[in-house]
């Protein structure tokens, strides 16, 4: 490369410092898209295996009906495969918090929770302080939007929820703890209350009252060190229950061996009781019997002497006693003997029970069990889905914009090819400067495209996901991996580009190279075969018609990025729309009742003064009695959780409950033998009105159904059975939940009626539609994160492309503009001359926008969504003005910058001959 | 056979196919220039003039025919070859100079030595043309007189074989464009160089060595001066 051609390519980059800007920019926005979307997913993953790695979260977790024994315990650290086992007890139950109940999953840890070495599930604490005796807890609360228990509330066993291997007056949590087997919003199903789980209290074992421990959880040797989401630790887990499986067998047997043993020990003991008391009674009753002989021969022998006064006394006193006596002995023997038939009466009781003992399986379950590893690992996984689409969009207008700011470029510099062409500098010296310059700002670009992209779209869209998650900071790691690919896909593209232009213009010959290229050709259009319109259209209006038409690749791009650039815009607001509708319609429209009550037990059979009184009274305007239990669906191959809910009277039920479905905004019928679901269950189970579908409750009872409609519903899945339909299912049900509209819904009346009704000894629950709509609403402002970067990246895509194009238009047409200033057209009239097609393009393209926009946000929310919650579906006409609005000012602040441009065009330059 | 010239045109014919009808801007045109000599083309516009100069210059190539420089056929030049021929033996001065915009008055002069094998000192040649002061200064900072003069002295410094020069004074005053014309000619005389300069102004034909004369794109006459004219006595 000689001195001065290096010199001449370094300047014309300075000399044309925004064009190559152009280009970086459109590669860096691509590429930092495209890198930051794909490495999302593994970042939030990688995240997640981070933390559960230092919490020493267990690999495996074993649960028996009958317990595990130390030896147990020990069995399982000597196993190959095991890093270490620690015993933990764990019971699911209700307990009672004062004011109401929760459902709660209760650990307990011997020496009381702490976060030793040999820990396996440590915490982290963020409130409070640990606990100091055995009657102190921490607690945690994975869905602090719908539960959340205040520091020293004194929690009680709930009286009709009683376990027998708990035992404890009272617990009182003094700290809130975070757990990585806990990190989901999703509750975990339970048997327990009202079948999620929605308190996890880590206390000490002591309120536990068995023998031995209810399970371990398990450590595996190498897991640590493997991603836990990868397939090498699936199957390393998956032999390891192979393992322990095995060893499952033995100890098994040596538990129920041990149990029987103990309990025939038992019987053993209890009999030689039974004896040595029975030997005992028999001495005692033998000592009395002599006792009265001897009496006897006392009286007899006084009765045969004469008789006298004191004789005659003697004997009756020896009389009584005797009577006395003899009463006893037979009270005694009588005793004895019913004492002696009870006892053996146990005695068979018991070996009868001890066959019924049966023997207990370890359930040995690995970390994919629970719903919040589970949810969180699927819901990684769509992001990926997202992840392929945007960035191909940006990838497909970096190309773009690099072939036309190329082409524009070599044109440009026709005459300074032709000078170089006829110093005699060969096509590849030449080409070698244009393919320089678009290699320097592609690689500049993707470099710093690559770096931000990593760094803060994992982290914005991580953040984002927190609502769902609790997590740690998102890691964003900096994988080679990505620059290697990714960067030399966008060089190639660009250069490609570059040398698709270049080529045109070499193979040219020198000489036809001076001069300027003809001017594209000007055509007849068809808008002036309708010879109506194009009559009566202004002079100005007309050429602007035709200059449309006559750069059609220009038209193409120009309208190709202001749709995507709309489209962006349409899909962010469209979210916010989407998410917002979730409270709005749910709350504001389908759920007529503003306060829902659980009861502990039915409430018609059941006397409740307070619940009537308050029903009764002023502050309660209607009220709905109904069924409400978890439920799972099944229909084919797939299976959801959801809640069924079946009211008492299908009248009250639709005052308090909006039924109607989406698609065809009509009401939905609702009677006694009416089966409903929510549309996005339905949606998952595949199953239309008519279709049938099995229902199985927290018992394990099961019955078929028939799907009579569909309504519409946003928050997780809902299942309305008609009272009918109910008691054929499922027999007689037992009405443990009250839906009311409350009059008066301020916050004071809130506070008033709460207390009223948690007085009432069947309330375990008492809920308002408020608060729940109003801490949901609080955490979906992360949303606005997404929302947010979508915005900004239409606005960067809107202003790249626009002011790359304006400039190729206004540069292209130099001397067009030069001659119509020299004609006497003012500034205004020129510049409208230019706008007047960027408008009608820009207008084009937004209403093109709108549409590419609602299918991209379809994609995104059905991409998006979570479980059986459905995101509102529709866009309201105010996100389609506003994405309009902004397209437009967008394109309106390249005008305005482009203006400057426009006024310095100097008519007398621009009219002179080439150079 | 005769001997052949130093520059010699054998029937040569450069045909445009445009869409409709075909331009035969050059017609069967053949002529012949000695070694070192002073050539001037006249003719009116559209004869045909710059199309033979591109053709001599080697930026364009003939439909028909055949040229020679220094007994080598050029026409016949494969594209590559085509290069190397405009790198080494060329020197081509435009009538709008085609200067670099973004290089100074010695870089431009810089570019073109760079990549020749034995060329001459750019700035020397900067002195000869007598813009040495002006060595710094860019295209847009010289009058239309300097542009042209660093033009020319970018295709001397190249060491060509010959100059070629198209309406070298087209855009320039009277007494510049003598000065010009005047530098041409001595560089002429003392380099023993070719120059062939094309024109639509007669006048300037007193002080060449050879005329050729073109009109449609053919030759209407040649001539030859015994006693070419010094250019300070032409005047017009």
């Amino acid at each position: 490369m000689k001195k001065t051609y290096i010199k001449l390519m370094a300047r014309g980059i300075r000399k044309s410092i925004t064009r190559f800007l152009s280009i970086f920019a459109i590669v860096a926005l691509g590429v930092g898209f495209l890198a930051g979307l794909l490495a999302t997913t593994p970042d939030m993953r990688m995240t997640a295996d981070k933390y559960f790695d230092d919490s020493n979260m267990a690999d495996i977790e074993i649960k028996s009906a009958l317990g595990l024994t130390d030896e147990d315990i020990d069995a399982l650290k000597n196993q190959d495969c095991v890093e270490n086992a620690v015993g933990m007890f764990v019971c699911d139950t209700v307990l009672d918090t004062g004011t109401g109940s929760m459902t709660a999953r209760i650990y307990g840890f011997d020496g009381g929770p702490t976060n030793n070495i040999d820990m396996i599930n440590r915490f982290e604490l963020i409130e409070g302080r640990l606990p100091e005796s055995g009657s102190e807890c921490l607690i945690a609360c994975p869905n602090s939007y719908r539960n959340s228990l205040e520091l020293e509330t004194t929690l009680t066993l709930s009286g009709d929820q009683s376990t027998d291997i708990l035992s404890f007056d009272s617990l009182t949590p003094v700290g809130i703890i975070t757990l990585p087997t806990y990190m989901s919003v999703e509750s975990e199903p339970t048997n327990a209350g009202g079948g999620t789980v929605e308190l996890i209290i880590y206390a000490d074992s002591g309120i536990f009252d068995i023998e031995g421990y209810v399970g371990a959880f398990v450590t595996i040797k190498g897991a640590r060190e493997l991603d836990t989401f990868e397939s090498d630790y699936k199957s390393l887990i998956s032999d390891a229950k192979d393992e322990l499986g095995e060893l499952a067998k033995d100890r098994e047997t040596a538990r129920y061996n041990g149990i029987v043993n103990d309990a025939l020990e038992q019987i053993e003991k209890s009999r030689q009781e039974l004896n040595e008391k029975k030997q005992q009674a028999n001495d005692s009753l033998s000592e009395l019997s002599s006792g009265i002989d001897s009496l006897n021969n006392s009286l007899n022998s006084l009765k045969s002497a004469p008789e006298t006064a004191q004789t005659k006394a003697a004997a009756e006193e020896m009389t009584a006693k005797l009577g006395q006596l003899t009463k006893q002995y037979e009270q005694a023997k009588k005793k004895l003997d019913e004492e002696v038939v009870a006892a053996e009466e146990q005695i068979a009781q018991a070996k009868l029970d001890i066959q019924e003992i049966s023997k207990a399986e370890w359930y040995i379950t690995d970390r994919s069990s629970t719903v919040s590893f589970s949810s969180f690992e699927s819901n990684s996984e769509k992001i990926n889905a997202i992840a392929k689409v945007f960035p191909v969009f940006f990838f497909f207008v970096a190309a773009l914009v690099a072939l036309t700011t190329m082409t524009r470029m070599v044109e440009e510099e026709r005459s300074q090819i032709g000078t170089l062409k006829s110093l005699g500098y060969s096509n590849g010296a030449i080409s070698l400067y244009y393919i320089g310059y678009s290699v320097l700002a592609s690689l500049t670009g993707s470099a710093v495209g690559i770096v931000l992209g990593l760094k803060t779209l994992p982290t914005v869209i991580g953040n984002a996901y927190t609502m769902l998650y609790r997590l740690p900071k998102i890691i964003t790691r900096f994988d080679l991996k990505y620059a290697l690919i990714i960067i030399p896909i966008a060089i190639g593209t660009t250069t490609l580009a570059t040398l698709f232009s270049c080529i045109n213009e070499l193979r040219e010959k020198p000489c036809t190279l001076y001069g300027e290229r003809a001017p594209k050709v000007g055509k007849r259009i068809f808008l002036e075969r309708i010879s109506f319109i194009w009559k009566h259209m202004k002079f100005s209006h007309k050429v602007t018609a035709r200059n449309i038409f006559r750069y059609k690749k220009r038209l193409f791009m120009t309208v190709f990025g202001i749709t995507g650039c709309t489209a962006l815009l349409l899909t962010g607001f469209g979210l916010n729309d989407s998410i917002n509708d979730i409270c709005d319609k749910q709350f504001g429209e389908l759920y007529k009742y503003n306060l829902s009550i659980n009861l502990k037990n039915d409430f018609h059979s059941t006397a409740d003064e307070v619940t009537d009184g308050f029903l009764k009274s002023d502050d309660t305007d209607s009220y709905a009695v109904c069924l409400r239990r978890s439920v799972t669906a099944e229909s084919g191959d797939e299976q959801e959780k959801a809640t069924l809910i079946s009211p008492d009277s299908a009248e009250d039920f639709r005052r308090e409950v909006v039924l109607r479905n989406r698609k065809s905004g009509k009401e939905v019928g609702f009677d006694g033998g009416t089966v409903l679901m929510s549309e996005k269950l339905a949606g998952i189970l595949s199953l239309e009105p008519g279709d049938s579908f099995t229902l199985t409750d927290g018992d394990g009872k099961s019955a078929e159904l028939t799907l009579s409609d569909i309504f519409e519903g946003y928050i997780s899945g809902y299942i309305y059975i008609g009272s009918d339909a109910y008691r054929q299912a499922f027999g007689a049900p037992e009405y443990n939940h009250l839906l009311v509209t409350v009059r008066d819904d301020s916050e004071e009346t809130r506070a008033r009626i709460s207390k009223t009704v948690l007085e009432s000894d069947n309330v375990a629950l008492a809920q308002f539609s408020a608060t729940i709509r109003e801490s949901f609403e609080n955490t979906v402002k992360s949303i606005n994160y997404i929302v947010a970067v979508l915005i900004a990246a239409a606005g960067a895509l809107a202003v790249i492309v626009l002011y790359n194009l304006t400039n190729i238009n206004i540069c292209e047409r130099k001397k067009e503009l030069g001659t119509l200033k020299v004609l006497g057209f003012h500034g205004s009239e020129v510049a409208g001359y230019i706008y007047r097609e960027t408008t009608i393009l820009c207008i084009i393209g937004i209403l093109a926008g709108f549409i590419f926009g609602k299918w991209l946000h379809s994609f995104v929310i059905h991409t998006a969504e979570v479980g059986a919650v459905m995101f509102g579906r529709s866009i309201y006409p105010l996100s389609y003005i506003l994405a309009a609005f902004v397209t437009a000012f967008f394109a309106g602040l390249v005008d305005l910058i482009m203006l400057r441009k426009l006024k310095n065009i100097d008519m007398v330059e621009a009219t002179k001959a080439n150079d | 056979m005769w001997s052949m010239k130093y520059i010699e045109f054998e029937n040569v014919s450069k045909i445009f196919k445009t869409g409709g009808a075909d331009v035969a801007a050059v017609n069967g045109v053949s002529f012949g220039i000695e070694k070192g000599e002073f050539c001037v083309v006249v003719g009116p516009s559209g004869a045909g003039k710059t199309t033979l100069l591109n053709l001599l210059g080697g930026m364009d190539t003939v439909t028909d025919g055949k040229i020679y420089l220094d007994g080598e056929a050029i026409s016949e030049y494969s594209p590559k070859r085509l290069t190397d021929y405009r790198r080494y033996d060329v020197g081509f001065v435009f009538q709008f100079y085609n200067l670099v915009q973004n290089l100074t008055a010695l870089e431009n002069v810089e570019l073109a030595a760079e990549i020749c094998k034995t060329p001459l000192e750019p700035s020397e040649v900067l002195k000869q043309v007598g813009l040495y002061e002006r060595k710094n200064n860019f295209p847009a900072q010289l009058s239309g007189g300097e542009q042209q003069r660093v033009s020319i002295a970018r295709a001397l410094a190249k060491n060509p074989k010959l100059l070629l020069c198209d309406e070298p004074t087209g855009a320039l005053d009277y007494n510049t464009g003598k000065t010009i014309l005047k530098l041409l000619h001595d560089t002429c005389r003392s380099t023993g160089k070719n120059v062939i300069i094309i024109t639509h102004n007669s006048a300037l034909t007193a002080m060449a060595d050879r005329v050729i004369r073109l009109k449609n794109g053919t030759v209407s006459e040649m001539t030859l001066n015994d006693n070419p004219a010094p250019i300070e006595e032409i005047e017009w």
